[in-house]
């Protein structure tokens, strides 16, 4: 029910939840006190004792331990605060650095879905178990110890009859845990009253048995019954988020989990400063056991267009993704100017490698914004100039400009989003352009801008772009034109024949 | 069907609430007579009644608890005020029948810490969560964007302006939950305080009519206990 793995992630901040479970206690403390008070001036009232300096003396106590009951409040709820502020902004930076870490091959282990309910979602789980489940986890073992400590001291036949209860509630606890029964939180309040109920029966048939045949006084009856009523209150607390504790303690589990997977071994060279050369020399990859790519071998010479075609679903993104660094498992050889890229460190791959794909992200945000992701530091001007060159700028200039909203998904077309897409890539100015199946799906003029700047990249520019679509009527006229069919490369040339 | 089901509720949720305090007023009386055994022995004989009594009252607690249970599935909303408000009209006839006063001030402790207190925080805390439901969509739509669109982050170099990003949004949704638990914290803080301070001024009504002759040691026990425990047991929670 602990994962002490999620406490040693805390590190120091784990602190907060001690210091809720101290705080509880000592209010606990403090309660316990004012009713020592209570039953010791009643006991006076009932022995006679009129002693009004001991009255004064006993509501000062009282008085006393309410004002720190109150304190302890206080910091109870500041500790809770800080917890599940802790918690919530070091997991959410664990997940993402992790992220981080596992670069692009972070898809072979989690989904963007499952990243996206892990950081929001789960962080709701993550936060509750953490600043709320564990500290009633303390404080029901440290509050249930103290009471049947105090009362041991009084009646230790009470508190054997009330330890005897409380282990049926913790095994009660136990199992719930172990066979994951999710009880409906008000029948677990039910099954504690029970016991809290019946417990106190025994306590106070116990404590009436010892006043009678003179072991205790009455201050300490009035005690040991007010205990035995209020023995079971920390466990009850507890019993309160059972229910949830148990289904927030499986997403943090699934979260540290994910904490603990083994990230790939990062390569340490750069990608030379010459223009950039691509070799794939008997490329193989396999999904799980299936094999996808049997044997790709293809050049893409420094500054040119090559395209790649072929049937979905034969590997032509499995293939990119190699190129990325998405998947990193593959057999055979892939060389980025003469180095293998398993060797290249990802973030010097991808600075000088950008790549859109069907499924590329368009931000939330504005117009400026997404630009500004390709390139932080660019200028006004320049963000204009890429939206002209896709043939975007009077379109975004029409409905608000740089500062457009794109937040709700229609303000764009597909094809729109595209181009938007095109005008961030070449913000970056990178040597190495990569698409895939970039113009599936869209209009035919926007098709025809993006077909236009993709193939001005390698002629004008002298980037170096790999071009990857579904349809071979995109890649016509590329410096070369591979297909690939069952995972090989079927045939290649400037100008295949294509049926 | 749904009122008659919310009827029934409220009346076992009334019986649960005061099987505890019969608890307490039976316990009190057979602490009150087991204590008082030497100077009145011929009491003693009541003590086996009671323990009866208190067992009866356990099943009783438990049973009505485990009906109300089963009885809250059917229903759309908790009658929490409605079994506050009876309870607290039963238990100020109660005790108003051992004394006026008594009556009075429960009367006045039930409607601080079952309404004054509750209804006045209530008012206010739903602001706070629209409030913190607002800032938490929003930032979890941020991150939620930003996870969809993570090979881009990557893609671009852009993982630790994002990683304070969703920092910053992480702390926007701290400070208005903050807000929520400070809100929270000064109603259980003005609760503990006013069933403390109840709680005492009754002790010392009870004492103070005691020593006038008003009250017997045996009411004493009986009414201090009951009157301690029903205010704990008045709450909308």
């Amino acid at each position: 029910m602990v994962k002490t793995r999620l406490l040693k992630l805390m590190g120091k901040d784990s602190l907060e939840v001690l210091q809720e479970i101290i705080w509880q206690w000592i209010g606990l403390l403090a309660q316990l006190v004012l009713v020592g008070c209570i039953a010791i001036t009643i006991s006076d009232a009932f022995y006679g004792i009129t002693d009004s300096n001991r009255i004064i003396r006993y509501l000062l106590i009282a008085a006393l331990s309410i004002a720190s009951r109150l304190i302890f409040l206080k910091l109870f709820y500041d500790a809770k605060a800080n917890a599940s502020r802790a918690v919530s902004e070091k997991i959410r930076r664990e997940i993402y650095g992790k992220i981080t870490r596992l670069g692009n091959s972070y898809s072979g282990i989690i989904t963007r879905e499952k990243i996206a309910t892990m950081l929001t979602d789960d962080m709701v789980s993550v936060e509750e178990y953490y600043s709320v489940f564990l500290p009633r986890i303390g404080y029901a073992i440290l509050g249930t110890i103290t009471m049947a400590v105090m009362l041991g001291m009084i009646n230790a036949k009470v508190m054997f009859v009330l330890i005897f209860a409380i282990l049926i509630i913790i095994l009660f606890f136990v199992l719930a845990k172990k066979f994951e029964l999710i009880i409906p939180v008000k029948y677990i309040i039910v099954a504690l009253d029970a016991f809290t109920f019946i417990g106190a029966y025994f306590g106070y048939r116990s404590t009436i048995n010892e006043l009678l045949v003179g072991n205790i006084r009455l201050e300490w009856a009035l005690i040991t019954f007010f205990l035995t009523l209020e023995i079971f209150k920390p466990l009850r607390r507890l019993g309160e988020v059972l229910e949830n504790g148990i289904m927030d303690s499986k997403k943090v589990e699934n979260v540290l989990d994910f904490l603990k997977k083994r990230e790939p071994k990062e390569g340490k060279e750069e990608v030379s400063e010459e223009p950039v050369r691509i070799v794939m020399d008997c490329v193989k990859y396999s999904y799980d056991g299936k094999e996808v790519l049997k044997s790709a071998s293809l050049l893409i010479p420094a500054g040119s267009i090559v395209g790649l075609t072929g049937p979905k679903a034969t590997g032509k993104s499995t293939l990119v993704k190699i190129l990325t660094k998405e998947n990193r498992a593959y057999k055979g050889s892939v060389k980025i100017n003469g180095r293998e890229l398993s060797g290249i460190k990802e973030e010097a791959l991808l600075k000088d490698l950008t790549y859109i794909t069907d499924e590329s992200h368009i931000f939330k945000s504005t117009v400026r914004a997404n630009l500004q992701l390709g390139n932080k530091k660019v200028s006004e001007k320049k963000m204009i100039g890429a939206l002209s060159v896709v043939n975007l700028w009077s379109e975004i200039k029409e409905m608000g400009g740089l500062d457009l909203s794109i937040e709700d998904d229609y303000v764009l077309t597909l094809g729109q989003k595209r181009r938007l897409l095109l005008a961030r890539a070449l913000l970056k100015n990178s040597r190495v352009y990569v698409f895939d199946n970039i113009t599936s799906f869209i209009d035919g003029t926007s098709k025809e801008i993006i077909r236009g700047i993709i193939f001005k990249l390698a002629n004008d520019m002298k980037r170096t772009v790999f071009y990857v679509s579904d349809e071979y009527d995109d890649v016509r006229g590329a410096d070369t034109v591979y297909t690939l069919s069952e995972g090989m490369i079927d045939e290649y040339g400037k100008d295949i024949k294509h049926n | 069907m749904e009122k008659t089901l919310n009827i029934i509720d409220i009346i076992l949720g009334v019986i649960v609430h005061l099987s505890v305090v019969f608890a307490a007023f039976i316990g009190a009386e057979d602490i009150y007579i087991a204590v008082n055994g030497v100077r009145e022995p011929g009491n003693l004989r009541q003590l086996p009644l009671g323990l009866s009594l208190f067992a009866l009252v356990v099943v009783l607690r438990v049973v009505c608890g485990f009906f109300q249970a089963i009885c809250s599935r059917y229903i759309e909303k908790r009658n929490n005020a409605a079994i506050c408000i009876t309870f607290s009209i039963i238990m100020t006839a109660l005790l108003a029948i051992e004394h006026p006063v008594v009556g009075i001030i429960c009367a006045i402790a039930y409607v601080t810490i079952g309404g004054m207190i509750p209804v006045s925080n209530a008012m206010n805390i739903e602001k706070l969560k629209e409030s913190y439901q607002e800032v938490r969509e929003e930032g979890n739509d941020f991150i939620a964007d930003v996870a969809y669109g993570i090979d881009e982050v990557l893609q671009y170099g852009r993982g630790q302006d994002t990683i304070v990003d969703i920092g910053k949004r992480s702390m926007d949704a701290a400070d208005a939950k903050q807000k929520l638990l400070d809100h929270e914290k000064s109603k259980q803080q003005l609760l503990a305080l006013a069933r403390s301070v109840f709680t005492v001024i009754i002790l010392f009504l009870l004492l103070f009519l005691y020593s006038r002759g008003k009250m017997s040691m045996e009411d004493l026990f009986i009414v201090c206990a009951g009157a301690v425990f029903s205010f704990r047991e008045c709450n909308l929670d």
